[in-house]
């Protein structure tokens, strides 16, 4: 590809050369059509000179015949000078014709008048002298002689007039149409010239412009935040190519900052979602952490009175009731699994309500009242337990009249409804408000619980379903026992 | 992709450049083009005023004849003129120079004003007085007459048919159509003079006599001398009103010639009167043509304006020329008119 030079002219001196050349071009032009013109017009002022020569050739031959005649008559010294002065500007005027030897009528004519003038001067001459001399013969003889010859010369330069006059007059027809001609020519060499000087000055104001209406429209592009933009291509070294290149500059400083951005951006934004995902293993962490609040005693006072039936009893039912220990150790230890259906919830009160009930002699009355259909829905684990314990603990364990714990699964709205409901001593509002505030601190000494209490129950589900309402209490006063309702999310 | 599109560009922005530089190329061309045709236009024009370039000459001749408009003289002096500025001669018919209708004496005095070196003079001593002529020699004006002659003293050469060889031509046209009794009209204008001077009725009376001897002839010789407009053709009307006219007519010069001619269609003579004419004219030539003029005695027009040139330059180079020069002349009748019908 050919390199393009770049034009190393100053937009000042671009405009300058711009409407200076086509003005002093057209000045150029214009003048020279003047002076041709004007100099047309000139030698049209020749074209009668011939005939204007021979007009006075005939004024004067007539003064110099009036003359000769005038001093004939009077013989004075007046009438004398008068001669002489006449007989010598004609002369003059014949000494303007030339005795020729051209092939040509017109010329020939002229030789002859010219012959014949010197010819006639001579006889006027004589004729003058004669008088003087009182030589009255031979001044008429003269005097005859000159006035018929100036008659042959008159007809001739007349006639020679005509001819040139017919000649001339073709001439200045000629050169008028010639003069036309040059009009026209003037015309459209102006208007041609005229035309290119205008198209020169559009096309150079338009690459003055262009470069400028290029830059404009990328500045709008940039400016309404477009940096996707070509760099401008820099054609000249004047002010439009200085700021050009220092619009290129800006643009290409403005992408590296742009892509230093995006790349902090880009850092911040996987901070951010590490940090998202630091949180979620906190929440897994501090769920992982509650749920291992399991009270050690418990286990261990349950695997007491697992041995103390076994003892009294056959081996059977210890073997059942052992066995439901079993299962309900291997759920809580289900590590891996964090969530689980409400089913295998409700499965595992079934167990620890076994358990408890071989503790405490089938006391308590466990009922359920159960939609299956709902059954499969999510929920973290080690919830329903720990609630039914608490029923256990605080609601009906010392009182006297039969103790009943019931369990109801259904549906309300777009929740699963969990009730945990016991016939037990019951809850006073501003307990109830403070456990739900997680504000509540129980008995300490109680301590053969599984170790998962209410409090650590309500966060997880408040973490897990991300709300603060999962979890109601709802007493109706003392001894008119407690129920525990969970709403869960059905998704 | 990026390069392809910044070269785009700059093609783009190097048009624009290119066009500029091509309007100004155009503007340069359309001036140069302009100032060019300017210029021609120009020096075309001024052509006209630049005074032309003619060839030079040597001799300066005036021929003076007595009629310079009739077809014969303007073609005596249209070849001498030719042949003249072939040889440095120019030939001048100064009575072109004026609109005045000046006399033949009058025209040689301007001739010897204008100082010429020559002067062909269709010789008249009626009009061209011996004073002249030897003023004319003087002055060193050489005269050389043609077809009518002058005293020789005073002239240098005499170029054209003698009245004997005119007088014979003549002849042997009316002859074979003479009867034994006859009249023959022998009429000329005042051009006519010399011919009857140098004795051409005479010789022309004798010719028929020894053709025919013994024959009744009777002549009746007529010179018109009035020279004032028409006065040929008034006179010829005359002579046909008063039925004057006989059955013979012999005509001297070409005007009376034409004017026979046109009377004899205008009185319905044609038939009834033979006229034989002098010099040959388109309009003498379709009168042969039709049958209404029976002859006319030809003198051949060229060789008489080349003989006049060439006798000039040999007098001039030489000092010295033929006294006498003959020119051709012959007969046209019914018999010969077509070639010449052709030549004209």
């Amino acid at each position: 590809m050919a390199r393009i030079e770049k034009i190393n002219i100053s937009l000042r001196k671009k405009m300058i050369l711009a409407f200076c050349m086509p003005t002093i071009l057209l000045f150029v032009v214009n003048m020279m059509l003047y002076t041709g013109t004007s100099r047309m017009l000139g030698s049209l002022d020749d074209v009668f000179t011939s005939n204007n020569l021979l007009n006075e050739l005939t004024d004067c031959l007539d003064r110099v015949q009036i003359s000769t005649a005038g001093y004939l008559d009077t013989k004075t010294s007046d009438a004398l000078e008068q001669y002489y002065i006449d007989e010598q500007d004609y002369n003059n005027l014949i000494n303007q014709l030339e005795v020729n030897k051209d092939n040509d009528s017109a010329r020939v004519m002229e030789r002859n008048i010219k012959k014949m003038s010197l010819q006639y001067l001579e006889y006027t001459g004589d004729a003058i002298e004669s008088k003087r001399g009182g030589n009255v013969e031979k001044y008429r003889k003269n005097y005859d002689e000159a006035t018929r010859l100036k008659g042959y010369i008159s007809d001739t330069i007349d006639r020679l007039n005509t001819m040139q006059f017919a000649n001339n007059s073709q001439s200045f027809a000629a050169m008028m149409s010639a003069l036309k001609t040059l009009e026209e020519l003037n015309m459209m060499t102006l208007v041609i010239i005229g035309i290119a000087n205008l198209s020169f000055v559009v096309l150079i104001a338009s690459t003055i412009t262009n470069p400028l209406i290029k830059l404009s429209n990328t500045a709008n592009r940039v400016s309404q935040g477009d940096f996707d933009v070509a760099i401008l291509p820099i054609r000249s070294n004047d002010e439009v190519g200085v700021v050009t290149k220092a619009f290129n500059k800006m643009i290409v400083s403005i992408r590296e900052y742009i892509g230093k951005l995006t790349e902090s951006m880009e850092v911040e934004r996987r901070l951010k979602e590490n940090e998202l995902i630091m949180e979620n293993h906190i929440k897994d962490a501090e769920l992982k952490y509650l749920q291992a609040q399991i009270n050690p005693h418990f286990l261990f006072n349950t695997l007491n009175a697992g041995a103390q039936l076994a003892m009294m009893e056959g081996a059977d039912q210890t073997g059942n009731y052992m066995q439901r220990v079993a299962d309900f150790f291997r759920y809580n230890i289900k590590k891996n699994k964090d969530i689980v259906t409400l089913r295998e919830e409700i499965e595992l009160v079934d167990i620890y309500l076994y358990i408890i009930n071989v503790r405490f002699s089938g006391e308590i009355l466990f009922s359920k009242e159960i939609d299956e259909d709902l059954l499969d829905v999510k929920i973290p684990r080690m919830i329903l337990q720990p609630i039914v314990e608490n029923c256990i603990n605080y609601g009906v364990r010392n009182v006297d009249w039969a103790k009943k714990i019931k369990i109801s699964v259904y549906a309300l709205e777009d929740f699963v409804c969990v009730s945990i409901k016991d016939n037990g001593i019951g809850m006073e509002a501003e307990t109830i408000e403070k456990i739900l505030e997680g504000s509540y601190e129980g008995n300490p000494s109680k301590t053969d619980s599984n170790g998962v209490g209410l409090d650590n129950c309500i966060e997880r589900l408040n973490i897990f379903y991300e709300r603060d309402d999962v979890l109601d209490i709802i007493s109706e006063g003392k001894n008119k026992g407690t129920e525990t309702i969970l709403y869960l999310s059905r998704t | 992709m990026k390069k392809f599109w910044g070269k785009s560009k700059i093609k783009g922005n190097s048009a624009l450049a290119i066009s500029a530089g091509v309007a100004v190329a155009f503007m340069f061309i359309a001036t140069i083009v302009s100032v060019v045709l300017y210029k021609n236009r120009m020096e075309e024009a001024a052509s006209l005023l630049k005074e032309a370039q003619y060839n030079q000459y040597d001799s300066y001749v005036i021929m003076i004849s007595s009629d310079d408009e009739s077809d014969f003289w303007q073609q005596v002096y249209n070849t001498a003129r030719e042949y003249g500025q072939e040889n440095g001669v120019y030939v001048d018919m100064i009575s072109q120079s004026v609109d005045v209708d000046y006399s033949q004496s009058q025209l040689f005095e301007m001739a010897i004003a204008a100082g010429a070196d020559a002067v062909f003079l269709e010789g008249d001593n009626s009009q061209i007085s011996t004073e002249q002529l030897a003023k004319a020699k003087k002055e060193g004006v050489s005269v050389i007459t043609l077809e009518t002659d002058v005293e020789p003293e005073n002239r240098v050469s005499y170029i054209g048919v003698n009245s004997y060889t005119i007088a014979n031509l003549y002849a042997s046209a009316i002859v074979p159509d003479l009867s034994e009794k006859a009249k023959i009209m022998i009429i000329g204008d005042n051009t006519a003079n010399a011919y009857m001077n140098s004795g051409l009725v005479n010789n022309l009376q004798e010719a028929i006599s020894s053709a025919m001897p013994g024959a009744n002839i009777e002549y009746d010789i007529r010179v018109i001398e009035d020279t004032n407009s028409f006065a040929t053709e008034e006179y010829i009307q005359d002579l046909f009103m008063e039925n004057e006219v006989p059955q013979y007519v012999v005509c001297l010069d070409e005007e009376t010639t034409t004017g026979f001619y046109q009377s004899m269609i205008d009185y319905n003579k044609v038939g009834q009167i033979n006229l034989y004419g002098n010099y040959t004219t388109p309009t003498i030539l379709t009168g042969i043509y039709h049958g209404v003029i029976n002859s006319t005695v030809n003198i051949d027009a060229e060789s008489m304006g080349k003989a006049a040139v060439d006798a000039f330059i040999e007098y001039r180079d030489t000092g010295y020329v033929s006294d006498y020069i003959n020119v051709e002349s012959q007969i046209i009748d019914a018999s010969n008119v077509n070639d010449y019908i052709v030549e004209k």
